[in-house]
């Protein structure tokens, strides 16, 4: 039984998951590349130096591991560059909530701390994966988001120390907590459920959701934010999943895609014109 | 932004590194964060022009001065002469003389 060996290269995983790992792939990175068009919008705009520096050193290492697993998607036969450059908005696999420009600094904390940390469990699913050219850009990338949830963990604990802005970070964590539930997939998902049957990822979607909430729960809890609340040594959602809208193939709960001005941004338009090839 | 933002509430961090283990640990700058977590991440953020092998943030008002009155850290806000300003200290011998203490 060869059931332990590893997949060297996209060729050598099972028909059943190759398009399921790519589609994982793919949604990763388009939330990683928007995630850091966010963060460098508020470099200039976060509220001490040191915190736009914060956003500007988050928004390159998002970018970077972005582009780590754009190119990881040419062992799928997809082309990179086009992945990169030359998408319509309907074919981003990322989160509604990157869709337009963040509103506010609460809202930044908000994705910084439960949809930063929805992609870093995902990616720690795949430290061990049978898939080995994720194994070291994985442990790198999740050496890197260390830092993002500590800058998540402490702006939270900084916000809660008033009641405005303890009420403004609730509201914030409210409006972005059901599309990182989703992030995960549904118990029934068929792309997160193959992956971990055939060892892919470590776990399913429901222990991937519960890890996440594991790990966000006491800082929210710290917070006098009652989110989530604890259950028989775990963390769970105080909030019920809402799975209406969800796209099982572009992992997200709403159509449309990023705005036209994210969308160029993202794609890079500007700087491709530049260009005098 | 709105109030809840302001940030009188922070604090100075200074911060310390080494290259190699085998390095001593050498003061490096500082970040002012309003929590231990965001000092760490300001830190490590801001100071990032070298690959560190170990990087430590401390308080700066967790100091406590030895041989002199006032702490490290403190000495570079160039007080007026006349009040026990920094020039003054120049000379002042190794033992038993206080910072502020009047020249001779």
């Amino acid at each position: 039984m060869n059931e332990r060996t590893g997949f060297p290269t996209a060729a050598d995983l099972p028909a059943e998951v190759h398009d399921h790992l790519r589609d994982l792939l793919l949604t990763l990175a388009d939330n990683k590349r928007l995630l850091g068009i966010h963060y460098s919008d508020w470099i200039l705009g976060a509220p001490s130096v040191e915190a736009g520096i914060a956003c500007s050193a988050m928004a390159q290492d998002e970018w970077g591991h972005g582009r780590i697993v754009y190119a990881m998607l040419k062992d799928f036969a997809l082309d990179p560059g086009e992945l990169e450059h030359e998408r319509e908005t309907e074919q981003y696999h990322s989160s509604e909530l990157l869709d337009a420009p963040v509103e506010s600094w609460q809202e930044l904390i908000a994705l910084n701390l439960l949809l930063d940390t929805a992609l870093s469990v995902q990616f720690e699913a795949m430290e061990s994966s049978r898939f080995e050219p994720i194994h070291y850009k994985a442990r790198k990338l999740l050496d890197e988001e260390r830092f993002h949830f500590e800058h998540a963990r402490g702006w939270v604990s900084r916000l809660a120390t008033t009641d405005a802005g303890r009420e403004a970070l609730r509201d914030a964590l409210g409006s972005a907590w059901q599309a990182c539930m989703r992030s995960f997939g549904p118990t029934d998902d068929p792309l997160g459920n193959a992956l971990a049957e055939i060892g892919v990822t470590s776990s399913r979607p429901d222990e991937l959701r519960a890890r996440w909430l594991d790990r966000i729960g006491p800082v929210i809890d710290a917070a006098g934010l009652a989110l989530a609340e604890r259950d028989s040594g775990r963390w769970v959602s105080s909030i019920d999943d809402d799975w209406t809208g969800w796209s099982a193939e572009r992992r997200r709960g709403a159509e449309g895609g990023p705005d036209a001005d994210t969308l160029a941004r993202v794609r890079g338009d500007r700087n491709r014109a530049l260009l005098m090839d | 932004m709105a109030n809840e933002l302001s940030i009188t509430d922070e604090r100075i961090y200074e911060v310390f590194a080494r290259k190699d283990r085998a390095d001593p640990f050498q003061h490096i700058g500082s970040v002012t964060a309003p929590n231990p977590d965001l000092a760490r991440v300001y830190a490590w953020q801001t100071y990032d022009e070298q690959k560190w092998f170990e990087m430590a943030v401390a308080p700066r008002d967790a100091f406590e001065a030895v041989n002199r009155a006032q702490a490290p850290f403190t000495l570079g806000g160039a007080p007026p002469v006349g009040e026990g300003s920094v020039a003054d200290e120049v000379g002042v011998p190794a033992y038993g003389h206080a910072v502020n203490e009047e020249k001779p």
